[in-house]
């Protein structure tokens, strides 16, 4: 299944992640594929953001 | 009053990417010294730090090292513009935004991935990454 990942970067150095394409398309879900894929780039970097159907205090928002 | 400012956000960590962004956003005219142990700020703020960038302007961008990452201290005041995102009027946002959008395009090219960079609203820049494994 292709997957697509959206990193809105912001020039503060904040950086809010979407995901789309993930089983269950929930926040977690967006949380699991930041770490794997981004922890390094972007890991130490506050997310903050509106989250459609999950955790809000996770700051990750997902489609 | 003029004062330092930290970007306690903003963690640099990979400090060869950031010297070569440094040199691309610059055109060569500022560079980063990792010997650096002061930069130039306003007059009587405090000067310390672990690097700098040095700028072709009166100011510099201090690095402090907190746990092995470089956190931005810098005075706007009198700094030159040259990192600044004239979007959001943020005085180094093109600087830290570079820096996040080519270490997440480099690492979604290790990973077999392609990114495409969409320009949005008040100087935010949204990568789409594609996985189409």
């Amino acid at each position: 299944m292709s997957k697509r990942v959206l990193l809105h970067v912001n020039p503060n150095g904040q950086t809010n992640v979407e995901a789309e394409g993930y089983e269950g398309g929930t926040c977690l879900d967006a949380t699991k594929v930041f770490e794997d894929m981004f922890a390094k780039t972007v890991g130490q970097r506050e997310m903050v953001g509106e989250c459609a159907g999950g955790n809000p205090d996770m700051g990750e928002r997902v489609r | 009053m003029s004062h330092n400012i930290t970007l306690s956000g903003v963690k640099f960590n990979d400090m060869n990417l950031l010297g070569n962004i440094v040199q691309q956003l610059s055109n060569g005219s500022a560079m980063l010294d990792m010997q650096a142990k002061n930069f130039r700020t306003y007059a009587g703020q405090p000067t310390g730090c672990d690097a700098a960038i040095k700028m072709a302007g009166r100011h510099d961008i201090g690095l402090k090292n907190e746990n092995g990452a470089y956190v931005p201290v810098f005075d706007p005041y009198d700094m030159a513009d040259t990192f600044m995102c004239k979007d959001s009027r943020q005085p180094i946002g093109a600087l830290t935004r570079e820096y996040t959008l080519q270490q997440a395009e480099y690492e979604a090219a290790q990973n077999g991935m392609t990114t495409n960079r969409i320009p949005g609203k008040n100087g935010v820049v949204t990568l789409e990454v594609l996985d189409n494994s």
